[in-house]
């Protein structure tokens, strides 16, 4: 009986200290690690981004560090812009921080000059335009993200005209197949 | 007289074998370019849309020249009217050509009142049909997602009409407009992409004139008892120039509205192939 309470005896401060040790290993980070610097360089900051995301106590800055990454951007507008933004999203995808899905619908929602919101509505026009006004809102919502991709990060005018003619072009479509499928009711 | 009947027969027989050889075609090249492209093919200009989109042009062109002479007699009868200072004025010749100008505008209603009916039928017949199209082939087949890939998948040609082509210079706004949607359709095959907005247009179109048409025929009543009880030699009302006014910019009005149809979704996006995993197909 003996031997085994000194034993006891003796593991419990080697257990105590490990988890101590652990407990300071973790926190070793200074406070605010995660905080990205405050810098207008877009690279820079594209690249410290990319590198505090790698860390997973980082990843849940996600949301914080797309919208400092979207206002730098808006500093120095320029095609370069849409490869900096794809390549950080899909190495948050790699690491998980993010689900291709969400990567997608972010991605879309600034860049891409088609609806992200239309193209996730999986049921029958008809029965989808049912609620016509929350897609609509949610279309309207959207083509602010683009001119803020398109025309502030990206300045792709052209680009943003797509988009606003896919915008009116849908409009017009669903408003019809709209008022068809009621009068059939 | 039996001669021509025949002649007719061998016409409307060679006719029918000439659209039966290319019906034959159509459907061995229509089933081709099914294999060849895995998108879902939508039939929105069946037979009857085309028919009825083609009447209905016809019954406002009908309309339209019905209406000319008369207007444009009421427009003289009221340039002399307001040239020689008649406002207000009892003088003889003013209070004749005060009668003049309200037997004008009242064979002016008539002229339009006669042809409502035609053009309610027609434009009826094409809602109808341009209706059923879009329910079928898009409200119930396809989700919205599917029809943003119709036209983000459009063609980069751009349909361009000779506005000045087709028509005379006398062919009033609305017709036009008929004409102008009876044409894209019947060049419509090679733009598959725009149609879905064609469509539309066409359908919210023929709607909004079918409302219109119920306000015009409702204030035609209206004005019409008004004329019958007014003073035979009682003052031109302002509503009389104001009616004038509207039917004119209705029928012959600068502002041509039909060719915006033309800008409306015919352009191509950039495909952009190098985010392609990022991107929702």
């Amino acid at each position: 009986m003996k031997p085994k309470t000194s034993l006891l005896k003796l593991a419990a401060p080697l257990m105590v200290l490990t988890f101590l040790g652990g407990c300071a290993q973790h926190t070793a980070k200074p406070l605010g690690y995660c905080q990205l610097g405050a810098t207008n360089n877009v690279e820079r900051l594209f690249a410290e981004a990319s590198e505090k995301l790698q860390n997973t106590d980082c990843q849940y800055n996600f949301p914080e560090y797309r919208e400092q990454l979207l206002s730098v951007a808006k500093g120095d507008p320029g095609p370069q812009n849409e490869a900096r933004f794809a390549q950080l999203l899909r190495e948050s995808i790699n690491a998980g921080t993010i689900s291709k899905r969400q990567g997608q619908e972010l991605f879309s929602q600034y860049f891409d000059p088609e609806f992200y919101s239309v193209k996730s509505e999986p049921r029958s026009s008809c029965t989808s335009l049912r609620r016509k006004p929350e897609l609509y809102a949610a279309m309207r919502l959207e083509l602010e993200y683009k001119r803020e991709g398109m025309l502030e990060i990206l300045d792709d005018q052209e680009r943003f005209r797509q988009a606003q003619r896919h915008y009116s072009d849908l409009n017009m479509v669903f408003d019809a197949v709209e008022v068809a499928c009621t009068q059939e009711l | 007289m039996s001669t021509r009947k025949k002649c007719t027969r061998k016409q409307l027989l060679s006719l029918a074998c000439g659209a039966g050889l290319a019906l034959s075609q159509a459907t061995a090249f229509a089933a081709l370019q099914q294999d060849q492209q895995a998108r879902p093919k939508i039939n929105l200009f069946p037979t009857s849309v085309v028919e009825s989109l083609s009447q209905t042009s016809q019954a406002a062109r009908d309309m339209e020249s019905g209406m000319y002479e008369v207007v444009s007699r009421l427009d003289k009868q009221n340039q002399a009217y307001q040239g020689t200072n008649c406002e207000n004025s009892d003088d003889k010749g003013c209070l004749q050509l005060r009668e003049a100008i309200r037997t004008t505008y009242k064979s002016m209603l008539d002229v339009m009142q006669a042809s409502i009916p035609d053009m309610r039928r027609s434009l009826e017949a094409t809602t109808n049909s341009m209706g059923g199209s879009l329910r079928g082939e898009i409200g119930r087949k396809q989700t919205p997602g599917d029809v943003q890939r119709i036209l983000a998948g459009r063609s980069t040609s751009q349909q361009v009409i000779d506005v000045t082509s087709g028509g005379s210079p006398r062919q009033g706004k609305l017709s036009k407009m008929f004409a102008r949607y009876y044409e894209l359709v019947k060049r419509g095959g090679k733009q598959s992409d725009a149609l879905p907005v064609l469509a539309s247009q066409i359908y919210l179109d023929s709607m909004q004139s079918l409302y219109f048409l119920d306000l015009l025929e409702a204030e035609i009543g209206s004005q019409s008892t008004e004329l019958v009880l007014e003073l035979e030699w009682g003052e031109l009302t302002d509503q009389i120039s104001a009616t004038v006014g509207d039917v004119k910019a209705l029928l012959w009005g600068e502002t041509d509205r039909s060719q915006e149809i033309l800008e409306v979704g015919l352009e191509t996006p950039m495909q952009q192939e190098t985010y392609g995993d990022l991107l929702v197909q």
